[in-house]
């Protein structure tokens, strides 16, 4: 092996050729294409904590239709870390990422983006109190933003003092009732008018969903927290709250080992969705939660549930093993699978248009 | 007498503490006749030229440009952790001086925090080969040691260095003694505004007369980080043919995460700051008798971290979203003892006790304090007979007996023979066999909300098999070696998310990490110019072999997320008349960010990495002693590049060193 001048000078060049092709305009090559958005349901997509890859699909459940990423190839942007929830008021769709700190808002008739509502802490979700007011809970930050749904401008903050955590919204009548989830054990009132806090409502450990039945009776489901290493002093629950009174009338416990969340109701009002393992019903003048649900989860392990509020259909998420894309099914309202489908990492939440 | 006299001067000769030059040939490292007791392991020896161009930066990037390790680094200055031959962070341990650096919480290690400065050599054990040190490395052990130089009177070195984005180095080094006492200080501290800046393409505004983005230039904020440390070490011979050894390693780091690129938070909201202090006390005692060698360790490893996420509030106190505070404390009490029937026949047996403990917290703002306060007693028997038939046939058998908490695992054997075809040529095939165990890490059990005290330890059965060359051609010295790898791991441990929002471990019921791993180099003298290569290449397969959940799984069969399957770096060091030129470059081709290999969007893939650094440099000889100056360009091709999902990572940038060795 007789190594020369010319001999080291091309293993030089040659290694050469294997440099540089990292491109990042490559990577956000912009389609901007439009999506057509018919009646349907919008799917938001969580994708994984840090990773930065949430995603949004649509169901046209008449075409049985499914697409998805549509913000990412609509708008040539990552739609950010972890989405949480969506709403849409006045045709326009606001997607809150949790743990991007921001709202995009998008035309729910093209999946356009149209702007957003930046700066904000740990965002969760968004309710509408009118055109020119709504109101954004947070995961840490300790108050409740409001900002202007049309010029996305922050116009300012109900304070929660003790309350660092404001997770779900239901409005009845002028006051708006707020869930304390994380550590907490509350659920604020507010009065719209005034942007004041004028009520605390304490209820089980962590109180998460919150839906108004047709009867003016708000349900909360506390997920029971954590038990200490070493107790089993959890008690999740299920609890009714009369919104005119402003008090829990009725609590209905689940064991100590029970795990729900993802409260939901259906379009008339009078008949309650839960996951725990599997789906839970409770009309909303039962006495007792049966000893069995209403779907099992069999080798699923759901994730989501929304119930359409137009057709009371049922769109159950399971997402897999939350490191691929998660798969829907639509049921029927008495449980009958309809379609399946998938959509993208962590199916999370649902919004019908 | 003869046998005291080989085994001194063997450690005298493995102790140049400091290279000469780094023009230094590194024929000393492939040389070594192969020892029976490492009979069919593949080791990889981090040679002496890699060793000094690594002086000034973390063991995680010195391992990503010079081993077949796959180092996933979360930002400069930034987390980063290792995969081993496709493996898990915590299937990689890391023994320094005999001690474990994994932290009895996590269960891994943070390579980011380990400075090169303070270990002068670095050895990685493959696979199976890892057992000899110690049980649950799936992946393999990286061993760091510090040794002395007998002979040395009094010598150091200093090391300062300027770099991009407020970056300063400083490094300080001094040896004192005589032939019966040496002590050696070290210390550094590095400081970095670490704020660079680039275009962010993950966000934009939209011009409200063209409707076209507009995309924000910004900087890298609140990533600075500072990192100091000190190491004391005190070398001994109390009588002629017994070293005791005293070392302590202080260090503090402090530090964040970076930002994604897609967050658009409050500028004053949602900062992370992690502070950790680590305390690493050793005392060892070896002592050569006329057949046996019997050596004593007692040591600790103690971590404070924090952590905590907050946001700033103007005129008014932070508001605290997350401070988490942990102590995780290992102690270890280690005794061997090798004894020589003969040249060719050796026993070493040995027993390890570690006390593990640890208490992590976490303090809400509001609520109740979440953690858990933990102990485990973890001990390990083991014995090692090794036997050389001939010059060219040598083999090895291991036993190793591990109760972890009190309960016994099954014995776990190890194997290994090597082969030499051609009597006095470097040639050599080798193989080695073996089962290991993986216990879960203290927060795999206990964390809360998450942990899982029904976990099962992860069982490994591995399989290693190489052949390779070494030894010196027409004056170039030259070493080649190939491997290939099977390791069936039942158990993997996986922290996934639950539907309650908390994250919480689970046994996976299989992984298959197999692979082969290339390493060359070579080095010589051409036209009065030294010249020294080093390439590695890694194929690595890390397979799902999991159950699968239900009929929309399609996890199973595929590749792990972030473990490339090709992986390659090089080093090429030229160096005439004290002029020095050094070219490093690493590689690594796609990762997957999902368990199902979806490419369907831009986001479940981050596209191949390719990075190129180059050192130019002068050495001047002042009196005895040298002056070094490098300037140090990386990136060089200002790539635009992302080793994690929306990690921002820097461009083309410098750093400037003068090292002065007295």
């Amino acid at each position: 092996m007789k190594v020369n001048r010319l001999n080291i000078t091309l293993i030089v060049l040659t290694l050469f050729v294997f440099a540089g092709c990292m491109k990042d305009d490559e990577w956000i090559k912009s389609h901007r294409n439009s999506a057509l958005l018919p009646k349907g349901v919008f799917i938001i997509n969580e994708g994984n904590f840090m990773y930065g890859n949430a995603s949004l699909s649509f169901y046209d459940p008449a075409k049985r239709e499914i697409q998805n990423d549509i913000f990412y190839n609509t708008n040539g942007l990552p739609l950010g870390d972890v989405a949480q929830s969506m709403g849409i008021h006045n045709s326009l769709g606001y997607i809150v990422i949790n743990n991007s700190g921001k709202i995009y808002v998008i035309d729910t008739s093209d999946g356009k983006y149209v702007g957003k509502i930046t700066g904000l802490n740990s965002p969760r979700y968004m309710h509408f109190v009118n055109n020119e007011k709504a109101y954004i809970t947070d995961l840490y930050a300790g108050k409740i933003t409001i900002v202007n749904p049309i010029t996305y401008q922050i116009t300012g903050a109900i304070s929660t003092p003790n309350h660092a955590s404001t997770e779900q919204m239901v409005q009845w009548n002028n006051f708006l009732f707020v869930s304390c989830w994380s550590y907490d054990n509350t659920i604020l009132v507010i009065d719209t008018r005034t942007d004041a806090v004028v009520n605390e409502i304490k209820t089980g450990k962590q109180p998460g969903g919150l839906v108004l039945d047709k009867y003016n009776k708000i349900w909360t489901l506390c997920d029971g927290g954590w038990a200490k290493s070493g107790t089993t002093s959890r008690i999740p629950m299920l609890q009714r709250i009369d919104a005119a009174t402003q008090t829990i009338e009725k609590s209905f416990s689940l064991t100590a080992d029970a795990k729900p969340s993802r409260l939901a109701i259906n379009g008339a009002g009078d008949s309650l969705l839960f996951i725990n393992d599997g789906i839970w019903k409770l009309g909303v003048n039962q006495a007792t939660i049966g000893d069995h649900p209403f779907l099992s989860s069999a080798n699923h392990l759901y994730y989501s549930l929304a119930i359409d509020p137009k057709t009371s259909e049922i769109y159950l998420s399971d997402a897999i093993d939350y490191m691929q894309r998660g798969v829907i099914y639509r049921c029927s309202s008495l449980g009958a699978r309809i379609d399946s489908f998938k959509t993208g990492i962590i199916p999370g939440a649902f919004c019908f248009k | 007498m003869v046998t005291v006299f080989v085994l001194f001067s063997a450690f005298a000769a493995s102790a140049q503490h400091i290279p000469d030059t780094i023009r230094i040939k590194t024929i000393d490292i492939f040389a070594n006749k192969i020892k029976k007791e490492d009979a069919g392991k593949t080791i990889t020896k981090i040679d002496s030229i890699s060793m000094i161009k690594s002086l000034t930066i973390s063991l995680s990037d010195m391992i990503s440009q010079n081993t077949t390790i796959y180092i996933k680094d979360y930002g400069r200055g930034a987390m980063a952790t290792a995969s081993f031959r496709g493996t898990a962070p915590s299937h990689t341990q890391v023994a320094w001086n005999g001690i474990s650096l994994n932290s009895p919480m996590l269960g891994m290690v943070d390579f980011s925090t380990i400075p090169v400065y303070f270990t002068d050599n670095v050895n990685l054990l493959h696979g199976s080969g890892s057992l000899s040190e110690k049980s649950g490395a799936l992946g393999g052990v990286v061993k760091l040691e510090n040794t002395t130089d007998w002979q040395n009177k009094f010598s150091g070195r200093v090391l300062t260095g300027v770099g991009s984005y407020g970056t300063k180095d400083e490094f300080f080094r001094i040896n004192g003694g005589n032939i019966k006492f040496q002590i050696q200080t070290r210390a550094f501290y590095n400081y970095s505004d670490n704020d660079y800046r680039f275009v962010n393409k993950f966000i934009a505004d939209i011009d409200p007369k063209t409707g076209n983005y507009l995309y924000p230039t910004q900087r890298n904020e609140d990533s600075a980080y500072k990192n100091y440390g000190l190491l004391q070490e005190l070398y001994f011979h109390p009588i002629e043919n017994s070293i005791v050894i005293l070392r302590y390693w202080y260090q503090h780091n402090d530090r964040s995460l970076p930002r994604l690129l897609s967050n658009e938070t409050d500028n004053n909201a949602n900062i992370n700051r992690q502070t950790e202090n680590a305390h690493r006390p050793v005392a060892e005692w070896k002592y050569f008798g006329r057949k046996g060698t019997l050596n004593l360790l007692v040591g600790a490893n103690v971590q404070f971290t924090n952590y905590q996420l907050k946001t700033k509030v103007l005129g008014s106190e932070d508001q605290i979203a997350i401070n988490s505070d942990s102590r995780s404390a290992s102690y270890l009490f280690k005794v061997s003892y090798t004894y020589k029937f003969s040249d060719n026949l050796s026993l070493i047996s040995g027993a390890n006790t570690d006390f593990n403990k640890v208490r992590s917290e976490n303090l809400p703002q509001n609520g109740d304090v979440q953690g858990y306060d933990k102990q485990r007693l973890d001990h390990s028997v083991y014995l090692q007979l090794s036997k050389s038939f001939n010059d060219q046939l040598s083999a090895n058998l291991l036993m190793r007996e591990d109760i972890i908490g009190g309960k016994s695992i099954p014995l776990i054997p190890s194997a290994g023979i090597e082969y030499h075809p051609f009597a006095n040529q470097g040639y050599f095939i080798k193989s080695n066999l073996a089962r290991n165990f993986h216990q879960p890490s203290l927060d795999d059990l206990y964390y809360m909300p998450g942990g899982n005290p029904d976990l099962k330890p992860e069982e490994g059965l591995m399989v290693d098999m190489g052949t390779g060359y070494e030894g010196t051609l027409r004056n170039i010295d030259f070493h080649a070696s190939l491997n290939a790898y099977y390791s069936g791991i039942n158990n993997w441990i996986i922290w996934l998310p639950t539907p309650q929002g908390y994250w919480e471990p689970y046994n996976m019921k299989r992984v298959n990490a197999s692979g082969i791993e290339f390493n060359t180099g070579f080095s010589g003298k051409l036209y009065s110019i030294d010249y020294h290569f080093n390439g590695n290449y890694a194929f690595t397969r890390s397979i799902n072999r999991d159950d699968p959940r239900n009929w929309a799984d399609e996890s199973i069969g595929k590749q792990l997320p972030y473990i490339p399957v090709h992986s390659a770096n090089f080093l090429a060091n030229f160096s005439r008349s004290g002029y020095h030129i050094t070219w490093i470059w690493t590689y690594y081709s796609e990762r997957f960010t999902t368990t199902s290999n979806d490419k369907t969007s831009k986001l479940d893939v981050l596209y191949p990495y390719f990075m190129n650094n180059i050192h130019l440099g002068k050495e001047f000889c002042i009196n005895q002693n040298k002056l070094d100056i490098e300037l140090k360009i990386l990136n060089l091709f200002n790539e635009d590049y992302r080793t994690v999902l929306q990690h921002p990572m820097p461009g083309r940038n410098y750093s400037l060193l003068f090292r002065y060795d007295f």
